[in-house]
C-alpha cells in the first residue's frame, strides 16, 4: 500500500547513472558505484506544496537521469552546501542550522554525520587553504531584529566540531542608521580573512548606497576586524544571496567583483560592474587594476562565478543590460570564463542561455580541467552541462530529476 | 388566521417605531412539567407543543420542559418517536403557572428499551442531506475533552497539534485545512475571533451539539469553505446550570460554567458560557539538546517542557427576551476571551525557546434576532450580528538563547527576531437568513452574510516595517438562495451562492532612485456557487444521500494584492475552487429488543483546482507573489459502525480512508521575463503531510448502582489511531526518516454520575501506554496523563 514500504530495502543513496540504472530500484536491487569518480549532488526538487531537498551519489555526470525517485538523501528544510577534505557539507535544516556531514563510508556509499550546529543561518563555508583540514565560516543576520552581531567561526573537518566563533559587531563593519550589510563573499589569506558585503535597507531591501566597494579585514583565525577598505571605482562586491563577491589566485592576489545588478535585487546601479584586484601580501586595492566588465568584448554583469584556477573564473555574466522592471530574476545568464589577469571574457559555446536560481545555488564544480554546473531549460529540464577550459565549449550531460542543483561535489 | 396576520403585521411595525423596546404588556404565563416512560427514566428530546400555535420545545435530559405563553386554554402535545402521543388540556389562567402531574409516555410497540429507539436531536441533524457529522457532546460533559478532541474522534476529522494545552493546531477535514474549512459559534463565522476563541479553547461543555459540514455547506453557513464547515451549537436549555471543574497531570486545571435561565412569565432571558483553562505543560519529551558552546547536538534525553504554560478564559454572556410576539429570541451578548501563551519550540523542537509569549484578547459585542411567522405564517427572521475587537501581541525581547537543559548564552538581540507585534483585528459580522415555506413541502431561503476585516499591526521594535504602514482590509459578501422540498420519505434541497470579495492594500513601487514609493490597490471579485442535496429513506431504517456542491474560497487580501513588501499583487489570482461530491447511506438494524446497530458509508469526491500557494520558484526574499498552484483529487471513503447492547453497552469504530492525489502536471512561475514552467515531481502521487489513513474505537458500559437508574457508573475506552505518512513527497528519496509515525493512543475514563447526572465525578487516563505521540514532523505530543473532574448539574 505504502510505496515507501518498496523502497525500504532499497539503497540509502542507490544510484542511477547508465541506462540500465536511471530508473528506480524495485524489489531493493542494490546498485554499487562503478568509475573511480564518486560526485554528490544537493538537488531541490519543487512539487506544488513546497520545496525539498536530496543528496545523492553518482558516478557519471555526462549520461542518463540522476533520479530521486526511491533513491536520495532527504535533507530537512533548505540547505546550503559546502565542500572541503571530503567532506560534504549540507547547511540548513528546519528551526536550527544544522549540518548534514556527507562522505563516503567503505564501500563509496554517503554516509551522514550529524551534531554540528550553527547559530545563525550560515552565509559561506569555505576550505581556508584547500588542504582539506580546516573550514572558516560566517554567519550574518539578516537586520538588526535578528542579531547586531556577525558571527565567525571555524569547523575542525576531521573531528567535526567548532572552533574559534566570535562575534564581529555589524555596526563596526558598516556603521550607518539607515543600511544594514549582506554577505558576498569570504576568503582566507594567510594570517588574514576579507569579506565582500553590500549595504542594504534591512526595512525593504532598497540599495541606496551603490557607489562604493567594500572590503574588511580581519585577522585569521582571531577575526578581528583590522579595517574595511574602499573603492569607488565600481559598486560594490556581489548581490543578495551570493557568494561570488571576492576571489583568490595560488599567488594570494584577491579579486572583488561587483555587478550592482537590478536582475540580483539592487535597486539602482550607479556604477559600472567591474573587478578591484587586492595584490598579495597588500590589503589596499590595487590602484592600477580595474576590469570594467560592462564595456568588455563579451561582458555584461557578473552574477555569479566559482574560481577555476590560472587567474581565471568560470561565470555565469549578463546577456543583457538589466532593467528595474527585471529587479531580482537573475535573468538572461550565459556560462564564460573571465580571465582576471588578461582581463577577457570568452564565452562558453555550446551552452544555452538561462536564469539563476536567485543566486542561492550557483553549484559548480572543478574536475580535471572541466567544470560541471546544471542549466534549467525554458521547460523546467535540469542537465548537467560539461565545460572544457581549454576550449571554452560546453558538452550538455545527465538530466537531473528535480527543479534545482544547489551543490556539487566529487567526494572520490 | 388572518387576525393573527394582523396582529403580526401591527406588532411588526410597532416594533420598528419602539425599536426593539420590550414589551410586556400580554399577560405571560409558563406551563411546566417532567416526561418519564413507564420505568420512571425521565424522556429527553421529546416535542412539546400547544396544538395550533407555534410554541413548541422539547424536554431535556431531565425529562422537564418549560413553555412561556399568554395566558389561554391550550391542548398541549407531547410526541415522540416510539412513544404514543400524549396530550394534555392546559388552561392558563392571568393568575398563575401551571405544573403539570409526571407525563408517562407509554410504548408504541412495548418495547423494552426505548429511549435508544427514538432520535435525539443530533440525530435529527444528521439525518440531513448533507453529509455531515453530528457530534452529540452531551455524551462528553463528564470527559476533559476540548472541542478539538472531541472531533478528532469523528471520522474524517484529524485535529493535528502541536503539543498540550493551548497549543497551536490544523484543523483537518478529508484533507482540507486552514482558511479551506470555515468555523461558525451559533452561526456565527469565528475565523477570526483571536487564538483564545478556538476549538481547543471550548470545553465540550459548552456546546450541545457540534456540526461538521463535509464538503457541502447549507446556505444558513453562508462562507466561502472550500471544504466543508463546522458549526458549534451552544446550549439551549431554558434553565439550568451546569459547571465543572477538573484538575490533571502537568499542572493542567480546566473550569466551566454554563447558565441559563429564562423568566417563564416575561421571557426574560439570561444565558452565560464560560471556562477558564490554565497548563503548564511539562511534560516529557525526547531530545538532543544542543550544547550551547560548541554548537554539538548532544545524545538524545528526555526533559520537561519548561516553558510551555498557556491559560485562556472566555465567557459568553446573553440577555434578552424569548417568547415574545415579536421576537422568539432578542438576545444582547458579549463575547470576551483572552489567553496567555509561553511558547516553548519553533517548527521543530530542536528549535526552543525560553521567554517567548504571545497573547490574545478578543471582546465582540453580539445581536441575535429570531422570528418566526414574521408578517405571514411561514417567514421565518434569524439576524445575526457581530463586532469583533482582537488585539494578538507576540513578544521576542530576551537577550538570550536557551536549550533544553535551560541553560542560556546571552544574545544580541532576541531569542530568534527581536519582535514587540501587535495586530489590531476589527471585523463587522451580519448574517441574516429569510425562509417561507411556500407549502407544507416546499420552502425557500435566503441568506446573506457579510464580513469586513481590517487588521493594523505594529512593532515597537521594527517601527519602519512597510507592511504595518499600509494595512489591508477584506470585505466578504455572500449570498445564498435555496429550494428545499421535504416529503416523508425524501428531502431536498438546490442552492446557488454569490460571493463578493473586495480588497485594498498597498504596493510597492520602484523608480529607479532606489527609493521605493507606494499606492494603494483594491480589487474586486464575483463568484457563483452551486450546489444540491437530497436525502430519501429507501426503507424506514435505512437512508441514502447525496450533495454535490461547486464551491469557492475566496483570496485574502495579502494573496490578492500583495502587502506592500514581501509579497506582491497578482492580478490574475483566482479563488481556489472545487467540486465536491458525497454519497452515503445510514442503516440503522435492530437485531431484536436489546441488540442495536448502526452502520453509516460515505463516499467522496473532491475535484480542487487552484490552490492558492507562495511561489516557490521566486527566491527573492520581497515581492514574491501567491499563485494558483495545485489541482488535487480526493477520493474516500469513511465508515462507521455502532452498537449497543440494552441501555448499557455501547461500541463504536469509525475509519477513514482518503486517497488524496496531486494532480498538477506542470508548476508554473511567471516571472518579469515571462511564464517558466517545469514537471511536477510530484503528479500523480499522494499529497505529503496529510494523514490519509485513520480510526477510532470507543467501547463503554454503565452499571446502574441503584434499582432505579439513578446513579450509575459509566466506564469506557477509547482509541485513536492514525497510520504513518511523510512530512515531504514519499516517492522522493530513499528510507527517508521525516516520517510521522504510525500512531495509536489509549484512553480510559470512568464516571460516576449520581442523582440522574446531577453529581458526576469521573477520573480519566489519556495515552495509557504512554506512547511517543505525534502530529506534526519532530513535535512530540504529551505522555500519559491523568484528569479527575467534578460537575453539578441541574436543570428545569
Amino acid at each position: 500500500m505504502n510505496i515507501k514500504h518498496l523502497f525500504k530495502t532499497a539503497l540509502l543513496s542507490g544510484l542511477a547513472i547508465s541506462l540500465f540504472s536511471c530508473s528506480k530500484n524495485s524489489g531493493g536491487g542494490n546498485v554499487t558505484p562503478v568509475g573511480p569518480a564518486v560526485y554528490a549532488l544537493g538537488i531541490g526538487v519543487s512539487t506544488s506544496t513546497a520545496t525539498t531537498n536530496y543528496v545523492v551519489q553518482t558516478s557519471d555526470l555526462m549520461n542518463g537521469t540522476i533520479s530521486l525517485t526511491g533513491n536520495g538523501i532527504l535533507q530537512d528544510g533548505y540547505r546550503d552546501y559546502a565542500f572541503g577534505g571530503s567532506k560534504f557539507y549540507s547547511i540548513g535544516g528546519l528551526g536550527i542550522t544544522d549540518v548534514n556531514t556527507l562522505s563516503l563510508d567503505a564501500s563509496d556509499k554517503l554516509t551522514t554525520k550529524t551534531g554540528l550546529t550553527f547559530e545563525l543561518p550560515n552565509n559561506d563555508l569555505i576550505d581556508i587553504d584547500g588542504t582539506g583540514k580546516t573550514m572558516a565560516g560566517v554567519s550574518m543576520p539578516t537586520g538588526p531584529t535578528v542579531g547586531l552581531n556577525a558571527k565567525f567561526y571555524t569547523v575542525d573537518i576531521a573531528s567535526n566540531t567548532l572552533g574559534n566563533k566570535v562575534n564581529v559587531p555589524v555596526n563596526s563593519i558598516y556603521p550607518s542608521a539607515k543600511d544594514w550589510i549582506f554577505h558576498t563573499g569570504f576568503q582566507v589569506r594567510g594570517s588574514q580573512a576579507f569579506q565582500t558585503f553590500y549595504p542594504v535597507s534591512a526595512i525593504d531591501y532598497s540599495t541606496q548606497n551603490t557607489d562604493t566597494n567594500y572590503v574588511a579585514v580581519y585577522s585569521y583565525p582571531g577575526f578581528a576586524l583590522q579595517k574595511v577598505i574602499k573603492d569607488t571605482r565600481t559598486g560594490p562586491s556581489g548581490a543578495f544571496n551570493t557568494r561570488s563577491g571576492l576571489f583568490k589566485t595560488e599567488s594570494g592576489d584577491l579579486y572583488a567583483v561587483s555587478n550592482s545588478s537590478f536582475y540580483n535585487g539592487y535597486s539602482q546601479s550607479t556604477k559600472p560592474a567591474g573587478i578591484l584586484k587586492i595584490a598579495s601580501g597588500t590589503t589596499v586595492f590595487d590602484a592600477s587594476y580595474f576590469f570594467n566588465t560592462d564595456v568588455a568584448t563579451n561582458g555584461g554583469k557578473i552574477a555569479h562565478a566559482i574560481y577555476i584556477g590560472n587567474g581565471k573564473l568560470f561565470a555565469a555574466i549578463t546577456t543583457k543590460v538589466p532593467a528595474l522592471t527585471d529587479r531580482w530574476s537573475d535573468a538572461n545568464l550565459r556560462l564564460a570564463i573571465v580571465d582576471l589577469v588578461g582581463k577577457t571574457i570568452t564565452p562558453v559555446t555550446n551552452a544555452p542561455a538561462f536564469s539563476g536560481n536567485g543566486g542561492r545555488s550557483f553549484a559548480a564544480l572543478l574536475d580535471n580541467g572541466k567544470v560541471y554546473n546544471a542549466i534549467a531549460s525554458s521547460t523546467g529540464v535540469v542537465n548537467i552541462y560539461q565545460t572544457d577550459i581549454a576550449t571554452a565549449t560546453a558538452t550538455k550531460g545527465a538530466t537531473i530529476q528535480g527543479s534545482f542543483v544547489g551543490g556539487i561535489a566529487r567526494m572520490k | 388566521m388572518r387576525l393573527y396576520f394582523f396582529k403580526s403585521l401591527v406588532f411588526s411595525v410597532l416594533l420598528l417605531i419602539v425599536s426593539f423596546q420590550a414589551n410586556s404588556q400580554t399577560v405571560i404565563r409558563s406551563v411546566t412539567g417532567q416526561v418519564k416512560d413507564a420505568e420512571g427514566n425521565p424522556v429527553s428530546a421529546a416535542v412539546v407543543y400547544l396544538k395550533g400555535t407555534n410554541y413548541k420545545t422539547e424536554t431535556d435530559d431531565a425529562g422537564n420542559f418549560t413553555l412561556s405563553v399568554p395566558a389561554g386554554k391550550y391542548v398541549l402535545i407531547i410526541s415522540r418517536l416510539g412513544f404514543k402521543q400524549q396530550t394534555r388540556e392546559v388552561i392558563l389562567g392571568s393568575a398563575a403557572n401551571v405544573t403539570l402531574p409526571a407525563i408517562v409516555f407509554t410504548n408504541k410497540q412495548a418495547l423494552k428499551e426505548v429511549r435508544i429507539a427514538g432520535k435525539t436531536n443530533a440525530q435529527e441533524v444528521k439525518q440531513q442531506a448533507y453529509n455531515l457529522n453530528v457530534l452529540d457532546t452531551k455524551k462528553l460533559y463528564n470527559t476533559a475533552s476540548d472541542l478539538n478532541q472531541a472531533l478528532n474522534q469523528t471520522s474524517g476529522i484529524r485535529v493535528r497539534e502541536e503539543g498540550g494545552v493551548g497549543s497551536n493546531f490544523t484543523f483537518t477535514l478529508n484533507g482540507f485545512s486552514g482558511r479551506q474549512v470555515k468555523f461558525f459559534l451559533d452561526g456565527i463565522p469565528i475565523d477570526n475571533f483571536g487564538s483564545s476563541l478556538t476549538l481547543n479553547n471550548f470545553p465540550v461543555n459548552l456546546a450541545e451539539r457540534v456540526e461538521i459540514y463535509k464538503g457541502v455547506v447549507p446556505i444558513s453557513l453562508g462562507s466561502d469553505a472550500l471544504g466543508g464547515a463546522v458549526n458549534i451549537i451552544t446550549r439551549n436549555n431554558p434553565n439550568f446550570l451546569d459547571v465543572s471543574y477538573g484538575y490533571g497531570s502537568f499542572n493542567t486545571h480546566k473550569a466551566s460554567a454554563n447558565f441559563a435561565y429564562t423568566d417563564a412569565k416575561s421571557g426574560f432571558t439570561v444565558r452565560a458560557n464560560t471556562f477558564y483553562n490554565y497548563s503548564d505543560n511539562s511534560y516529557k519529551v525526547k531530545v538532543n539538546p544542543i550544547d550551547l558552546a560548541t554548537g554539538q547536538k548532544e545524545a538524545e534525553q528526555e526533559v520537561r517542557r519548561f516553558h510551555d504554560g498557556y491559560q485562556s478564559i472566555g465567557a459568553q454572556a446573553e440577555t434578552g427576551i424569548t417568547g415574545k410576539r415579536y421576537a422568539d429570541k432578542l438576545l444582547f451578548g458579549l463575547i470576551a476571551a483572552g489567553n496567555d501563551r509561553d511558547i516553548q519550540t519553533g517548527v521543530t523542537m530542536d528549535q526552543v525557546f525560553g521567554a517567548r509569549t504571545s497573547k490574545s484578547t478578543s471582546v465582540i459585542p453580539t445581536l441575535k434576532y429570531k422570528k418566526t411567522d414574521l408578517f405571514v405564517k411561514g417567514l421565518n427572521l434569524s439576524l445575526y450580528s457581530a463586532y469583533n475587537f482582537t488585539r494578538n501581541t507576540f513578544t521576542d525581547t530576551a537577550r538570550v538563547k536557551y536549550n533544553w537543559l535551560e541553560q542560556t548564552i546571552p544574545s544580541s538581540t532576541a531569542e530568534l527576531r527581536r519582535s514587540q507585534l501587535k495586530n489590531r483585528d476589527n471585523e463587522a459580522l451580519v448574517t441574516a437568513n429569510l425562509s417561507y415555506k411556500l407549502s407544507p413541502n416546499y420552502a425557500v431561503a435566503l441568506n446573506y452574510i457579510m464580513t469586513d476585516f481590517g487588521r493594523k499591526s505594529s512593532d515597537a521594535e521594527d517601527p519602519a516595517n512597510i507592511t504595518f504602514l499600509y494595512p489591508q482590509n477584506l470585505t466578504k459578501q455572500i449570498v445564498g438562495l435555496a429550494l428545499q422540498q421535504t416529503f416523508d420519505r425524501f428531502t431536498a434541497t438546490a442552492f446557488t451562492k454569490l460571493y463578493v470579495l473586495n480588497a485594498k492594500s498597498f504596493e510597492q513601487f520602484n523608480n529607479g532612485t532606489g527609493v521605493a514609493s507606494y499606492r494603494q490597490s483594491v480589487t474586486n471579485a464575483t463568484n457563483y456557487g452551486y450546489g444540491a442535496a437530497a436525502a430519501y429513506f429507501i426503507l424506514p431504517q435505512l437512508q441514502a444521500k447525496a450533495s454535490y456542491e461547486h464551491t469557492y474560497r475566496l483570496p485574502e487580501a495579502v494573496e490578492l494584492l500583495g502587502d506592500g513588501l514581501y509579497t506582491s499583487r497578482n492580478s490574475a489570482l483566482k479563488p481556489e475552487n472545487s467540486d465536491n461530491i458525497n454519497l452515503g447511506g445510514l442503516y440503522q438494524f435492530n437485531l431484536n429488543d436489546v441488540n442495536r446497530f448502526n452502520f453509516e458509508v460515505n463516499y467522496l469526491y473532491r475535484k480542487s483546482h487552484n490552490f492558492i500557494r507562495l511561489d516557490q520558484a521566486q527566491t527573492q526574499p520581497i515581492d514574491r507573489q501567491y499563485i494558483n498552484i495545485g489541482d488535487v483529487q480526493t477520493n474516500g471513503v469513511e465508515g462507521e459502525i455502532r452498537y449497543s447492547w440494552k441501555n448499557s453497552l455501547h461500541a463504536a469504530v469509525n475509519m477513514t480512508y482518503q486517497s488524496i492525489i496531486d494532480k498538477q502536471k506542470t508548476l508554473s512561475s511567471t516571472n518579469f521575463q515571462g511564464t517558466t514552467t517545469s514537471p511536477n515531481l510530484g503528479y500523480g502521487y499522494r499529497i505529503p503531510n496529510t494523514p490519509y489513513l485513520f480510526g477510532n474505537a470507543d467501547l463503554g458500559y454503565r452499571f446502574s448502582l441503584d434499582n432505579n437508574h439513578q446513579n450509575s457508573l459509566d466506564i469506557s475506552y477509547s482509541l485513536n489511531f492514525t497510520q504513518n505518512y511523510y512530512f515531504t513527497p514519499y516517492q522522493l528519496g530513499a528510507n527517508n526518516q521525516d516520517v510521522i509515525p504510525t500512531q495509536y493512543a489509549h484512553n480510559i475514563l470512568a464516571n460516576c454520575a449520581l442523582k440522574n447526572g446531577r453529581y458526576n465525578v469521573s477520573l480519566e487516563c489519556r495515552n495509557i501506554t504512554n506512547s511517543d505521540l505525534f502530529d506534526n514532523y519532530l513535535l512530540q505530543k504529551p505522555g500519559r496523563s491523568f484528569f479527575v473532574k467534578v460537575r453539578y448539574f441541574i436543570s428545569k
